[in-house]
């Protein structure tokens, strides 16, 4: 399956990958209509900052997923691909996933009560994110592809940006 | 992180926490992370194949859709940035020109030649005949010839030639980087670094260089205007900080960077009919003119004027909730005044043309009519001081003492009560026997991305212990103001031995009834010149250049594009200078390398980049250790 | 071939079962419960008090279980037998107990038995949503959540709605006080009335149905019906007789097990120790019970997992158009500092040194999960205390200091 890995070492905070992704969540996914859209798309992933760090936070698709476990409303699920989405019109905004998402990036939708969070581009081969990023922070890893003896070092590896 | 090493500022920055109201260290945190690819100069969005961006990593794109690398692109990138701080000092310095002229031509009643002296001194450098003319016809001559600085010439700009040292000239001829216009200089670098022109890079910081010198030369010809119109400074007695509010008084802070508007509204103020109606207002202690930023400094070192604040905290000017008018004129005032005013009865008043907000009330300056626009402005802030809340005004009962207003002139005056024959003979004498182990000028802005003061605070103590004379102009000024490093009573805390002994010596003799101040108060950010001179002087009677003296230059807080054309000039003039923020040239080994070290060799002058305070002060410490010894100067 | 066999089929019995037949696919599992299938979010009730239509089922797919729609009436753990009300027994080889909870009925003097309702199950929802529609005013018994999702939910369809509770405030102990009196007052200004440090003394009633409450003020009010919404009891009655230890809930290790062999308890039914304060605690949480339900599945089917244990504070939800996230501790006690920030949006911590023990965020809720596992990690935050309060922390931060060491 494919994973998109982070590679804090080479974001340079330039947030292409949120642009992008607001971009791929609107009407007619170019970036002027999506700057005219009202109310404006919303991005679901995040660039934060620590010291010395600049890195995109977003969504882990979790194995055993806090959010769809915390959903109270048969809205999130895992998809075939894998992917935890959501089935939007059964979201009621409770909030629950919010609650339990440890890494703080599914937010609320601004404009209705309805929880936003990342789809992973399951239409896409390549999140708009991962294609968007200049420095290839964001990459996307086919972890089955790794022999499984050597898949920690090779993800070590690519986690310390030496890949 | 912490915001700012002032208390007056931190208690501001409550009172808008409270108010709900954001502010620049808000508005900054909002914006983190910045993005990596302006941090290092990597960006460029000169054309519009653009934007391009190239990848500080191997395996993403090298160069621009044009073709250009990353030298290019970094440099063509500073060169505009000099070239807007070029631009920003040559406005300064035109408005000057011009109404010196309208002076001469007796086109306006409200100003007038304050220094005659300077007047003559500055038209004998320039070369505008002196002898058997009226004070009218010097005037006249000294501002056609200063407007003449600014279009094209056919000879090198005067304001540069005729202030630096031979050695200066000779070399920045051999590197072809005398400029011989200010706007066209600007306009040139503009030129060069658009689309398709100048692809290299040695070539553009050439090119930057040149521009700088233009800055250069338009800083000194506004200093000299100003001191022509209005004086030259001279030392006295302020004090800086928030608490220089009245509760019971129509506060007007003058903010911004031009004299002309506000030594009108000096005047004014001092008129009695506003003063009673001030009081009939409702405010006791009548009309309280406070200075903001360099029209703070330019009031403060004529007139005595008390400094509130300097440019990064100018917001918390007005979140004391007693501020009833900002009066700004251009540069360096944010935007974010009027959002602030929304939820204050502060008015906001723009003077300028050019530099409006929106949300402000804007009153036209016209030099025709200064006066009466002056008194306009001063009516404004008591209409406004009728609508004051009382509940909301909170003056942080902090201020401390300064003694400011250290014109080259000032000095010489002051060692001349030690030696009239030869003045500069006591300073010099002083730093060969290392009482004065060198000098450091210290310059530029706060910057939210140090807190504010840190880097002043910490390099003064230590470059004061090891008896380094200190110079300061502009928002520095301000820095060291505020935290009372101004005043004669920090000589004994922070100086060393022989600092002290110099300090005390010429301040006894020059009759100030105690040392000088620790720090000597040279003006606002377009008066570094003023410290050029001084420099300059010492250079000339050695008969060396001001790249082997002692002397060194720091802007441990810089911000804007007019500190970049400055740090560049003082590189050019010989001068190793430490800047305290990373600039946007990183992206570029090239132009890292030459800027930090290769330019040493052709100019003397180099930039130290160091965000620690400390490091900082080693570096700048080792540099003059280096000269010292080179001049054979005592250890 | 292994027989399980699950009484009570909500999350926490529909976990247990997917967890064992994920583990043992050959083990025959038999569920007990007399709700109608399929089993459903039962949180979500509420909303079909106004719009009955809600899709609330959970998609089970074929569990691969057999089913028996019927109540356990008693528990023989001598003879490894659960007996039903028809009379059946059915026995088992690892039993788990997740009955969930009863409501708690108070004493009220003459309660009539028509208009008046508990709400715990599907069918109590419908029932008062369709009852609804002859009355023009409602009295909601309990001021927790889910009387007031069901006060919300009545006034949507019309009514008058009133909530007398007996504490201080609503929503008592899932907010502080300052939060509640938040929500309290924009509840008030939806019209919904609420009478708080007050009980009803008695009810009259008109043809058998209620008309009006008298209350211990002396005040009166107008309900054509009643909901009784003052929380719920683990459902132990039943197998009080087994010899199982149960004190408020059924007694269990982080294993799940009850103190007799082969039964295991999971959902609401069961009491645990707080992650934090220790002191033991029945929850009604979602994700707890479907949390304990797959710990006692895997551990039922040969496995060995541990439940983490939980958070008694930890709840979402949004009221009137104010959404909230609390957790952990919330009313600051000994040695703990209390830090509130009102803007943007009201925020409370709790802290223990430089150690994160509770949150309540109200309005702006984005990142609690960043906060709560914080909580739950006990994590020592450093300089990150700072960042944290001023609502900009980021896993980013958490990232940089785990990687700094």
């Amino acid at each position: 399956m494919d994973q998109v890995f982070v590679r804090p070492e080479r974001c340079m905070g330039c947030r292409s990958c949120e642009i992008a992704c607001a971009v791929q969540h609107s009407k007619d996914k170019t970036l002027l209509s999506a700057i005219m859209q009202s109310p404006s798309p919303q991005k679901r992933l995040f660039v934060e900052w620590a010291d010395g760090l600049k890195m995109p936070v977003l969504c882990r698709h979790c194995e055993d997923a806090p959010c769809m476990n915390a959903c109270i409303s048969g809205c999130l699920y895992r998809d075939e691909k894998g992917f935890i989405r959501r089935r939007k019109e059964r979201c009621i905004g409770c909030w629950s996933c919010i609650m339990a998402c440890p890494f703080g990036v599914i937010v609320r939708d601004r404009h209705k009560r309805i929880a936003v969070k990342c789809d992973r581009c399951h239409k896409l081969d390549v999140p708009a994110c991962v294609n968007a990023c200049p420095t290839k922070a964001l990459i996307l890893v086919d972890v089955d592809k790794i022999p499984g003896d050597r898949r920690k070092s090779v993800l070590l590896s690519i986690n310390n940006g030496e890949a | 992180m912490e915001r700012s090493m002032d208390r007056g500022t931190n208690l501001a920055i409550e009172n808008a926490k409270a108010l709900g109201l954001s502010t620049v260290w808000d508005r900054y945190e909002a914006q983190l992370p910045q993005c990596g690819f302006g941090e290092t100069g990597l960006c460029c969005r000169n054309c519009m194949q653009g934007p391009c961006r190239i990848s500080p990593f191997e395996d993403g794109p090298q160069r621009g859709v044009c073709g250009a690398d990353a030298d290019v692109m970094v440099a063509r990138g500073l060169m505009r940035a000099v070239a807007a701080g070029t631009a920003s000092h040559g406005g300064h310095a035109k408005h000057m020109a011009h109404t010196l002229l309208m002076v001469a031509k007796g086109q306006t009643g409200d100003y007038r030649i304050t220094d005659t002296e300077k007047l003559k001194a500055v038209a004998e450098r320039i070369g505008v005949e002196v002898n058997g003319a009226s004070i009218e016809d010097i005037a006249r001559g000294v501002a056609l010839k200063a407007l003449e600085e600014f279009s094209e010439k056919d000879s090198p700009l005067i304001w540069a030639g005729t202030t630096i040292t031979q050695g200066r000239i000779e070399r920045f001829s051999k590197l072809g980087v005398i400029p011989t216009g200010i706007d066209s200089v600007v306009s040139e670098s503009m030129h060069r670094s658009t689309y398709g022109v100048d692809a290299d890079p040695v070539n553009l910081l050439l090119g930057t260089i040149k521009c700088a010198l233009a800055d250069y030369a338009s800083c000194h010809l506004a200093t000299d205007l100003a001191d022509i119109l209005f004086g030259t400074p001279s030392p006295v007695k302020t004090a800086a900080n928030l608490g220089v509010l009245k509760t019971e008084a129509v506060n007007i802070a003058l903010h911004g960077h031009n004299p002309l508007l506000s030594e009108m509204i000096v005047q004014a103020a001092g008129s009695d009919d506003l003063k009673i109606m001030a009081r009939e207002a409702g405010a006791s202690e009548g009309i309280n003119l406070v200075g903001v930023c360099c029209t703070g400094n330019e009031v403060m070192m004529r007139h005595g004027i008390p400094m509130a604040t300097s440019s990064v905290s100018q917001e918390s000017i007005l979140l004391t909730g007693a501020l009833d008018a900002i009066v700004v004129d251009y540069q360096c005032i944010m935007p974010a005044l009027s959002s602030i005013a929304e939820c204050l009865h502060t008015e906001i008043i723009t003077t300028m043309p050019i530099a409006k907000i929106s949300g402000a009330m804007h009153i036209e300056f016209d030099e025709a009519h200064a006066l009466e626009k002056a008194r306009e402005i001063i009516k404004a802030g008591i209409e406004a001081f009728k609508k004051r809340d009382p509940s909301r005004v909170k003056i942080p009962d902090i201020s401390s003492p300064a003694v400011v207003g250290f014109s080259a002139e000032a000095i010489i005056n002051a060692l001349s009560t030690i030696n009239s024959e030869d003045p500069l003979k006591p300073l010099i004498d002083n730093i060969v026997e290392g009482n004065i182990y060198g000098v450091c000028l210290f310059a530029g802005c706060n910057t939210v991305k140090i807190p504010q003061d840190r880097n002043y605070i910490a390099m003064i103590k230590e470059l004061a212990k090891r008896n380094v004379l200190i110079l300061a102009t502009g928002c520095a000024s301000g820095a060291f103001a505020r935290h009372g490093f101004m005043s004669p009573e920090a000589v004994d805390g922070y100086a060393g031995e022989g600092l002290k002994t110099i300090l005390k010596a010429i301040g006894e003799s020059a009759g100030l009834g105690g040392p000088l101040p620790l720090v000597l108060h040279m003006g606002s950010c377009v008066d570094n010149t003023r410290a050029a001179d001084v420099a300059v002087a010492i250079a000339n009677k050695l008969g060396t250049d001001i790249d082997r003296l002692p002397v060194v230059a720091s802007a441990p807080e810089p911000v804007t594009e007019k500190a970049l054309a400055i740090g560049t000039w003082a590189v050019a003039a010989g001068l190793p200078t430490h800047v305290g923020v990373v600039p946007p040239v990183t992206g570029s080994r090239t132009v890292t390398e030459v800027l930090t070290s290769s330019v040493k060799e052709l100019l003397g002058g180099w930039f130290i980049v160091e965000p620690d305070p400390m490091k900082a002060v080693e570096a700048l410490y080792q540099a003059l250790t280096e000269r010292r010894k080179a001049l054979g100067l005592k250890l | 071939m292994m027989r399980y066999v699950i009484v009570g089929y909500g999350i926490a019995g529909v976990s247990a079962v997917r967890e064992i037949k994920h583990q043992d696919p050959e083990g025959r599992v038999v569920v007990i419960t007399p709700e109608p299938l399929p089993p459903y979010y039962r949180p979500l009730i509420t909303l079909l008090i106004h719009s009955p239509e809600t899709p609330i089922e959970l998609d089970e797919e074929d569990a691969g279980a057999e089913f028996f729609t019927d109540r356990a009436v008693a528990l023989r753990p001598e003879e490894k037998v659960v007996v039903l009300a028809s009379g059946r027994k059915v026995h088992y080889d690892r039993l788990l107990i997740a009955t969930g909870g009863v409501p708690y009925i108070p004493p009220v003097e003459d309660l009539p038995s028509q208009g008046v309702f508990t709400i715990r199950n599907r069918e109590d929802a419908l029932a008062i949503g369709r009852y609804s529609e002859r009355c023009k005013s409602a009295a909601v018994i309990g001021g927790g959540l889910v009387g007031i999702k069901t006060a919300e939910a009545l006034q949507k369809r019309g009514l008058e709605v009133n909530v007398v509770e007996t504490m201080e405030e609503i929503l008592h102990g899932r907010l502080d006080k300052k939060g509640t009196g938040i929500i309290r007052h924009r509840l008030e200004e939806m019209g919904i009335k609420i009478y708080t440090t007050q009980t009803v003394n008695r009810v009259i009633t008109r043809e058998g149905a209620p008309r009006e409450l008298i209350l211990s003020s002396g005040k009166r009010i107008e309900a054509d019906m009643i909901v009784i919404a003052t929380g719920i009891r683990a459902s132990i009655e039943w197998m009080s007789d087994s010899g199982i230890k149960v004190s408020r809930g059924i007694v269990v290790d982080e294993y799940m097990r009850t103190t007799i062999e082969d039964i295991y308890a999971a959902g609401d039914v069961v009491e645990f120790p707080d992650l934090l304060t220790g002191s033991s605690l029945v929850s009604g949480l979602w994700i707890n019970a479907l949390q304990m339900g797959r710990v006692a599945g895997s551990n039922m089917a040969g496995g060995s997992s541990r439940y983490p244990g939980a958070l008694s504070v930890m709840n979402a939800a949004e009221i009137v158009d104010i959404p909230f996230i609390s957790a952990g501790i919330i009313e600051p006690s000994n040695g703990l500092e209390l830090i509130e920030r009102q803007r943007p949006a009201y925020r409370r911590f709790i802290f223990e040194d430089d150690v994160l023990r509770g949150i309540v965020f109200l309005e702006n809720v984005e990142r609690a999960g960043l906060y709560i596992n914080l909580i739950r990690s006990g994590r020592r935050l450093g300089r990150l205390k700072e960042k944290a309060i001023e609502g900009v922390l980021s896993y980013a931060d958490l990232w940089g200091q785990d990687s700094r060491h």
